[in-house]
C-alpha cells in the first residue's frame, strides 16, 4: 500500500487492491460507509469495473465521455453534449440501470438515464457492472448497471479536492469536493459547474457553407450545476445514520446535424434526490432501513426564444428494509422488502401513479474457502401489470490464489414506462407487459501484483422487447411487445502496471467488447451496436512529469434494421486518440497539485455516434487538479 | 519511452481504424422512369430512389450519388418544372434545386421558408405551401419563389396548415389539412391579384386534382377527436370525396365515408378515382354518386399513383428500407416489389 501514496497514477491498481480486500465483509465498512455496498461486496460471478476519481478527471467534460473511454459500455448520443444513453452488450438504453447510492434513478417517463443530464463528477467512485443479474436494482438492469457512490469516512480526516479545466469551445468543467469527519461524524460536500459554448467545427469536408468553410455546431451550448451533501452519524460501531441529498440543473441547447445546422431546441433538466439510510449491524444481524424521495423534471422548448415548452415530471417515494443474518463468517441469508410509489405526468399525460412492492431473498455462502456462491430470488407486485419472478445464481471459484472462475445465471426484466403506457393521441399501449431476459455469464479472472485480467463470455436472450411500431394506415406509432433478440459476446479487461524505477512507472488499462446482437426473427444485427468496441489508456510517470494516451475504437454500426450497407445508413468505424501531459508540482501523502494539458482527438478523426452528427475535431484543454 | 509507445499504439490502432469513405459521384439520366421519395428518420436522412420504367434498373440515394452529400430529414415532397426538380425538406426549411434529369444540384431555396410542404410551378414562379410554426395557426403562408434566382419574392398569408397545392390558369388551389391541428378549407388564390378566397369542405382535406369536367375533386380525411385527459377516442368527423365547381366555388357532390373510416390517399387516372382507406384501395368513376364497396387491392400504403393500368404503391418503414409494389389493375395481382428509400412516401411517375 505504500506505493499508492508515492505514485500519483497508481490509483487504479491500489483501488483494485482495496476492492479485493472488501471481499472480506465489513471489516473496512466500519470506517467507510458505502450506501450501495452490495455492488462492491456481494456481486458474485460477475465482472465489475471500478472507476476512481483519478480516471474520471481524464474525461471530465461529461459522464458520456467517462463511460465511453473507460468502460465496456457503448454510448449513443445525439452530438457532443446532446441526449446520450449507455447500452451494455447491445441492449437498449432502457436496459441500463443507473444507480445513485444504490437507488435506481432511471426516469419514469422514458425509462432511461441521460448521461448528459446528470453530473457524477463529485462521486467517489463509479462501479460498472456488466450484465444483469441482481435482484437489488429493480427494473431495467437487463444489460448491466452503472453505480455512482458517495462514500462517508468515520475517522478523523479533512480532505479537499478541487478540479478545474478550461479548453476549446469555451468548455469548462469544475468541481469541488470536500469531506471531513470524526469517529462519530462524517460530512461530504460536492459542487460541480460545467459549461461550454460547444460551437465546434463539424469537420466533414463534404458539408461546407457557401464560403467553403466548415459548418459549426451552432446550437450546442450547455451549462449545468450540481450540488450534493452527504452526512453520516455513527451512534456506535456498526450503527450509523446517513443522509444523502443532491440537486442538479442542466440547461442545454440541442444542436442540429450536417444537413440541418440551424436549430432552436432547448432542454432543461432539474433533478433532486434525497436518501436516508439507517444501518445497524450487531452480532449476527444486519438491518438496513432506507427511504428516498426523488423528483425529476424536464422542459423541452421547440424554440429557445419562445416561452412555450413541453414538460415531464415525476416524483418517487421509496422504502426499503434489508435484513441479513450471518450464520457464520462464511454464510449469510439476506431478505429485503421494497415499496415504491411513483407519480408522473407530462403536459399531455394526466398524472399517473404506480405502486410497486417487491420481496427478495438471497443466500450467500462459501462451500470451501475458495468456492463462493449465492442464490437470490425476487418477486415484484406492480399496480400496473404482472411482473415475473426473477432469480440469480452466481458463483466464484478460486483455482489458485491468482485465478478465479466466475459463473452467473440470471433472469431480469424491464417494466413499461409512463410514455409507453400513456403516450397521447391513443398511442400509448396499456396491454404492454415487461421485457424479460435470461442471461449466462461465464468469467475468468487473473490477478497478480502487476497484472489484472478479466474475461467474460456472455449470452443473453431478451424477449417481449417493447418497440415503437408505426400503425397501419396512420402516421401514429404505438409501442408493442414485439421483438426478441440474442446477445452473445466477450468482454475483456486488462490492467498492467510496471514500475520501471523508483520514480518511473507505466500503467495500461484496456477494455475490449465483442458483441453480436441479433434479432431472432430477421437474423440481422441490432442497430447502433458495434461488433468491436475497444478503449485503452496508458499512463506514464517519470518523477514530476506525467503523460497519458487514451484511445477509443468502435467498428462500423448499421442504422437500419435491414442492415443496409450503404454510406447513408451506417456509421463508419473510427479510432480516436487523446493525449495528455502534466506536471506534478507536489505530492505528499494524499496532497497533490497536478496541472495537465490535454489534446483531444489528436489526429482530427471524423467520427460520430449518430447519423450526420460529427464529434469535435482536435481540441485542447488544460486542467488543474488540487488535493489537500 | 512513451514516444515509442504512442507510435506503437498508432500502428496498432490504424489497423482497426476505418476511414470515412468518400462517395464517387455518378452522373446518370433519370429523365424517364419512377422516382420514389423517402422522408427519412433517425436511421438516415431523406432520400430518393430511382426505378426505370420497366423496373429492371434501380438506383438508391440518387441525390447522394449525384452530389456527394445527403438531403435533410424529412423529405416532404418533390415538385418539377421544365428543367428542374425541387426537393422540399420541411424540417430543414430548405428546397434543394436539382437538374431534373441528372439530379445534380443547381441551387437552393433557403430564405423565408418555414416548414415547407408542397410546391407547384406556374411559368417562372414557384408557389410553396408553408406551415410556419406547426403549432401556430395564424402564421401559415404561400411563398412565391422567383425560379430564376431561387429567392422568395413575396408571401401570401393563408389559413392554418396549407398542404397540397395545384394550379389551373392563374389560380392556385390549396388544401388545408391543418398542420398539427385540423382545418376544413380549400384556399383559392388569384396569382394576379394575390386575393385569397376559401371554400369549406369536410375536415382535413389533403389530395386534390381536376377531373375531366374541370371540376376540383378533394379528398378530406376526416378528423379523430381525442379525449384530452386520457387520449381515448371520443369521436370522429367524417371523411369525404367532394367535387367543387370552381366557376361558382360551390361543392356540387359529396361522397362521405363511414364514421371512423379515414381515407388518406387519392389519385386520378383516365376518368377513374382511386382512393385508399384503412389498408384497402377502391376505385370509383369520377361521376359516381356513391363510394365503392368492392376492395380493389388490399395492401397498406402511404403513397400511391396509377398509370397505364398499373397501380404503384409504397409501404413505408422508418427503421429499414421501405417496400414498393406494382399491381396490375386488371388482374389486381401484385406484379413487382422491391426495397426503396427509408420512410418512402411519394411516387413520381415520369414519362
Amino acid at each position: 500500500m505504500k506505493r499508492c501514496r508515492t505514485l500519483f497514477f497508481g490509483g487504479l491498481l491500489c483501488s483494485a487492491v482495496v476492492f479485493a480486500q472488501n471481499d472480506s465483509i465489513n471489516r473496512l465498512e466500519k470506517v467507510i460507509l458505502v450506501a450501495d455496498s452490495y455492488v462492491r461486496n456481494n456481486v458474485v460471478g460477475q465482472k465489475t469495473t471500478l472507476l476512481t476519481s483519478e480516471q474520471m478527471v481524464k474525461n471530465a467534460t461529461n459522464l458520456t465521455e467517462i463511460i465511453r473511454f473507460n468502460t465496456p459500455v457503448s454510448v449513443r448520443d445525439y452530438g457532443n453534449g446532446g441526449a446520450s444513453s449507455a447500452r451494455f452488450r447491445g441492449t437498449s438504453a432502457e436496459n441500463t440501470a443507473v444507480m445513485w447510492n444504490g437507488i435506481n434513478i432511471n426516469a419514469f417517463g422514458n425509462g432511461q438515464t441521460g448521461l448528459n443530464s446528470l453530473s457524477l463528477s463529485t462521486a467517489d467512485e463509479i462501479v460498472v457492472k456488466s450484465g444483469g443479474g441482481s435482484v437489488k436494482y429493480g427494473s431495467g438492469a437487463i444489460g448491466g448497471s452503472i453505480h455512482a457512490n458517495d462514500n462517508l469516512y468515520f475517522k478523523k480526516h479533512q480532505n479537499l479536492h478541487l478540479f478545474g479545466s478550461y479548453g476549446s469551445f469555451n468548455t469548462t468543467s469544475n468541481f469541488l469536493k470536500t469531506s471531513f469527519g470524526s469517529k462519530q461524524w462524517a460530512v461530504k460536500l460536492g459542487a460541480s459547474v460545467n459549461k461550454s459554448t460547444n460551437d465546434y467545427e463539424l469537420i466533414d469536408t463534404r458539408y461546407k457553407d457557401e464560403k467553403g468553410d466548415f459548418l459549426t455546431n451552432n446550437n450546442g451550448n450547455y451549462q449545468n450545476y450540481g450540488l450534493s451533501l452527504s452526512l453520516g452519524y455513527q451512534f456506535s460501531d456498526g450503527n450509523t445514520l446517513s443522509f444523502y441529498t443532491t440537486g442538479y440543473k442542466g440547461d442545454r441547447l440541442f444542436s442540429g446535424n450536417l444537413t440541418q445546422p440551424e436549430t432552436n431546441d432547448k432542454y432543461i433538466d432539474v433533478n433532486q434526490r434525497n436518501l436516508w439510510v439507517w444501518k445497524v449491524q450487531k452480532n449476527r444481524f444486519s438491518h438496513v432501513l432506507k427511504t428516498a424521495y426523488l423528483t425529476q423534471e424536464y422542459r423541452y422548448f421547440v424554440d429557445k426564444n419562445n416561452f412555450d415548452y413541453d414538460f415531464g415530471k415525476s416524483k418517487r417515494w421509496l422504502f426499503n428494509y434489508d435484513f441479513t443474518y450471518f450464520f457464520n463468517q462464511n454464510s449469510s441469508l439476506n431478505t429485503f422488502l421494497d415499496f415504491q410509489n411513483i407519480e408522473g405526468k407530462t403536459n399531455q399525460i394526466s398524472p399517473k401513479t404506480r405502486e410497486q412492492y417487491a420481496f427478495a431473498i438471497g443466500f450467500q455462502s462459501f462451500f470451501m474457502e475458495q468456492w463462493e456462491y449465492n442464490i437470490e430470488l425476487k418477486k415484484e407486485f406492480n399496480s400496473a401489470f404482472h411482473v415475473p419472478p426473477v432469480f440469480v445464481v452466481g458463483t466464484n471459484y478460486t483455482l489458485k490464489d491468482a485465478h478465479e472462475i466466475l459463473l452467473n445465471i440470471s433472469s431480469n426484466y424491464r417494466v413499461p414506462t409512463l410514455n409507453e403506457l400513456y403516450w397521447p393521441n391513443n398511442q400509448g399501449n396499456l396491454d404492454l407487459i415487461p421485457e424479460k431476459s435470461n442471461q449466462v455469464d461465464l468469467g475468468y479472472q487473473y490477478k497478480n501484483n502487476w497484472l489484472t485480467l478479466k474475461t467474460t463470455i456472455f449470452f443473453m436472450d431478451v424477449m417481449d422487447k417493447i418497440i415503437w411500431t408505426p400503425q397501419i394506415n396512420s402516421t401514429s406509432w404505438k409501442p408493442i411487445n414485439l421483438e426478441e433478440s440474442t446477445h452473445t459476446g466477450v468482454e475483456f479487461y486488462s490492467n498492467f502496471y510496471y514500475s520501471i524505477s523508483n520514480h518511473q512507472f507505466i500503467e495500461a488499462t484496456t477494455n475490449y467488447t465483442y458483441t453480436m446482437a441479433k434479432d431472432v426473427d430477421t437474423h440481422k444485427d441490432l442497430i447502433f451496436v458495434p461488433r468491436h468496441l475497444f478503449n485503452s489508456i496508458v499512463n506514464y510517470q517519470n518523477g514530476n512529469l506525467t503523460a497519458y494516451v487514451q484511445n477509443l475504437s468502435q467498428s462500423k454500426v448499421f442504422t437500419t434494421e435491414d442492415n443496409l450497407n450503404h454510406t447513408a445508413n451506417i456509421l463508419q468505424g473510427f479510432t480516436v486518440f487523446n493525449l495528455g501531459m502534466g506536471v506534478l508540482f507536489f505530492q505528499d501523502q494524499a496532497k497533490s497539485l497536478h496541472v495537465e494539458l490535454s489534446i483531444k482527438n489528436m489526429f482530427n478523426e471524423l467520427y460520430s455516434f449518430s447519423v450526420l452528427r460529427p464529434m469535435p475535431g482536435t481540441n485542447f484543454n488544460i486542467n488543474i487538479n488540487y488535493k489537500l | 519511452m512513451y514516444k515509442q509507445l504512442i507510435i506503437l499504439l498508432v500502428v496498432v490502432f490504424s489497423l482497426v481504424s476505418c476511414h470515412q469513405d468518400s462517395i464517387t459521384l455518378v452522373e446518370r439520366d433519370y429523365t424517364t422512369g419512377i422516382l420514389i421519395s423517402g422522408e427519412g428518420s433517425g436511421a438516415g436522412t431523406g432520400s430518393v430512389t430511382y426505378l426505370s420504367s420497366d423496373q429492371s434498373a434501380k438506383h438508391q440515394f440518387i441525390y447522394l450519388s449525384a452530389n456527394g452529400v445527403q438531403l435533410g430529414t424529412f423529405l416532404q415532397s418533390i415538385a418539377f418544372s421544365e428543367i428542374s426538380a425541387y426537393i422540399i425538406v420541411d424540417n430543414t426549411n430548405t428546397i434543394s434545386v436539382v437538374d431534373k434529369s441528372s439530379f445534380i444540384k443547381t441551387g437552393e431555396i433557403k430564405e423565408d421558408l418555414k416548414t415547407p410542404r408542397f410546391m407547384t410551378v406556374i411559368g417562372e414562379k414557384g408557389y410553396v405551401t408553408n406551415w410556419g410554426d406547426p403549432y401556430n395557426t395564424t402564421d401559415d403562408f404561400i411563398a412565391v419563389v422567383d425560379l430564376s434566382n431561387n429567392k422568395v419574392e413575396k408571401t401570401i398569408s393563408v389559413g392554418n396548415g396549407p398542404e397540397r397545392i395545384i394550379s389551373k390558369g392563374n389560380k392556385l388551389y390549396v388544401s388545408h389539412k391543418g398542420a398539427y391541428g385540423t382545418n376544413n378549407i380549400i384556399s383559392i388564390i388569384d396569382t394576379l391579384s394575390d386575393s385569397v378566397s376559401e371554400i369549406k369542405v369536410e375536415d382535413n382535406p389533403d389530395e386534390l386534382f381536376f377531373n375531366s369536367h374541370d371540376n376540383l375533386v378533394v379528398l378530406s380525411e376526416g378528423n379523430t377527436i381525442y379525449n384530452p385527459t386520457d387520449w381515448s377516442i371520443e369521436g370522429h368527423t367524417v371523411g369525404a370525396i367532394q367535387t367543387i365547381d370552381v366557376t361558382s366555388n360551390t361543392v356540387i357532390s359529396s361522397l362521405p365515408f363511414k364514421e371512423g373510416e379515414h381515407p388518406s390517399l387519392m389519385v386520378f387516372d383516365a376518368g377513374e378515382i382511386y382512393y385508399y382507406a384503412e389498408g384497402k384501395v377502391f376505385k370509383i368513376n369520377e361521376n359516381a354518386e356513391v363510394l365503392s364497396a368492392t376492395v380493389l387491392i388490399a395492401q397498406n400504403l402511404y403513397g400511391m399513383d396509377v398509370k397505364y393500368g398499373r397501380l404503384y404503391g409504397v409501404e413505408p418503414n422508418y427503421t429499414a428500407q421501405s417496400s414498393f409494389y406494382v399491381f396490375d389493375l386488371e388482374t389486381q395481382e401484385q406484379t413487382f416489389t422491391t426495397k426503396v428509400a427509408l420512410g418512402a412516401s411519394k411516387i413520381y411517375l415520369r414519362d
